[in-house]
């Protein structure tokens, strides 16, 4: 049983924390989700058919993020604010972040957490569960991208990036 | 020359004045862990609701969203899976240390219950024998009855640590010293009270189910079997399903006995697997 489980283990725990850490955005609870997830595969390996996983797993990992949030009764609901959704959008860096071709969506992702959310470079390495270091390389990469195609498209006469 | 800003160093003035144009904006949307939770579908439905209504129409908390989601494939960082299994293997070896200590001490308090009964009893006219007779247990056509293990919940340890204010893991225990020993009526005649002062006690419920299983009790069985069924939790409710179906085939409800079944077997697993063949000969 102990190598079985570990061949689990090893083969879905990247899995159950992505999707962990996706559906709570805080990697120590999404530690503390996978922990209890496969802890309580271990209590009921012997009731648990193996070819249902890891959908088992993340059916556990998924209660467990509901339980957290639904405690997390000191979150405020989310209010839009009109007067800053009719703020000048900068529309065309919007869409070149989402539709530029050579962008991958840790890019984008690394890219939006900064200048959208103003992340630090250790926030973002945080809330990606990757390294500051990769984060950083992220982010250069996608800073490089975006300035040469605002100076191609500004030398064309446009503002934007598009 | 290019003029650089002070907040966005890499940038040229003028991108980075649209790129404040974008934050500026973006501070109407909720923070990326609200968004994930509301797109992950697990965020209470007043939080959830205003969040995917505002991200219906904002495309850079879209294209946040699916970016994030397209990293489920991405690997983890080597320190963060060791941090996970380290933290397993500590917390189960944790858990195998308790029940280990348990079963010696639960085990020696069995042999003194035992001693104790035994010298109470003696000179008194031997009592009837308690286990089933083939008669009394008149196996059922298809799902044969056999004793059931004894499953417990950790709570149950507390009776050893002097934790169980109620009495009530302790009187359940007494109970089930007898079912150990084969003394099914016994046992049956401590935990019908048990089961009526915790209604909720699944396990209480569900070896009183068992033993008027033994007993050819078979309604009085079903209706403790379905009392388990609403508080069993794993592993002792695959337990349940299969004495409850057992019950409803004694009792001519072979319908509710094969569905119980098809559901349990969909479990797998040991307990799954016999609920299939069980399912398969009720048909």
């Amino acid at each position: 049983m102990q190598d079985e489980f570990e061949a689990v283990y090893r083969t879905h725990v990247e899995a159950v924390f992505r999707y962990a850490l996706r559906l709570t955005g805080d990697p120590s609870k999404a530690e503390d989700i996978v922990s209890e997830a496969f802890l309580q595969l271990f209590g009921h390996w012997g009731s648990i058919d193996t070819s249902k996983l890891p959908g088992w797993l993340l059916t556990v990992a998924r209660n467990r993020a509901m339980d957290h949030w639904r405690k997390a009764s000191a979150e405020r609901p989310f209010e839009e604010s009109v007067e800053l959704s009719a703020v000048q959008r900068s529309v065309d860096l919007e869409h070149w972040l989402r539709e530029e071709p050579s962008l991958k969506p840790i890019h984008r992702a690394c890219l939006l957490l900064h200048f959208v959310h103003g992340m630090t470079r250790a926030e973002i390495a945080n809330h990606l569960a990757v390294s500051e270091s990769k984060v950083k390389g992220h982010l250069q990469y996608g800073l490089q991208l975006l300035r040469k195609s605002w100076k191609t498209t500004s030398a064309g006469g446009a503002h934007g990036a598009a | 020359m290019e003029r650089h800003d002070r907040e966005f160093p890499d940038l040229p003035d003028e991108l980075a004045a649209t790129v404040r144009g974008l934050r500026n904006r973006a501070q109407g949307c909720p923070r990326p862990a609200l968004l994930q939770a509301a797109h992950g579908g697990v965020l209470p439905a007043e939080l959830a609701e205003p969040v995917l209504r505002h991200a219906e129409t904002c495309l850079t908390c879209q294209t946040l969203v699916e970016s994030i989601h397209a990293l489920d494939a991405e690997p983890i960082e080597p320190g963060m899976q060791q941090r996970i299994r380290e933290r397993i293997e500590r917390e189960r070896s944790g858990s195998r240390r308790r029940f280990l200590w348990f079963w010696p001490v639960a085990a020696a308090a069995g042999v003194l219950i035992v001693l104790a009964v035994s010298v109470m009893l003696r000179g008194r006219p031997p009592a009837a024998a308690t286990r089933p007779t083939a008669q009394e247990s008149k196996p059922a056509p298809v799902l044969a009855w056999e004793k059931a293990p004894i499953v417990l919940p950790p709570a149950a340890l507390l009776v050893w640590r002097g934790k169980d204010d109620s009495g009530m893991w302790k009187e359940l225990q007494t109970a089930l010293l007898r079912y150990q020993s084969d003394d099914f009526h016994g046992a049956a005649e401590l935990l019908e009270p048990l089961a009526r002062k915790y209604p909720s006690l699944a396990e209480a419920q569900f070896y009183l189910g068992v033993c008027r299983l033994a007993g050819n009790a078979n309604e009085g069985a079903a209706g403790s079997l379905e009392a388990a069924r609403k508080f069993a939790q794993p592993p002792l409710a695959d337990y349940v399903a299969w004495y409850l179906a057992m019950a409803y085939e004694r009792t001519g409800r072979i319908r509710e006995a094969r569905q119980l079944l098809e559901v349990q077997c969909g479990h797998g697993g040991e307990l799954g697997a016999r609920a299939c063949r069980g399912a398969q000969s009720l048909r």
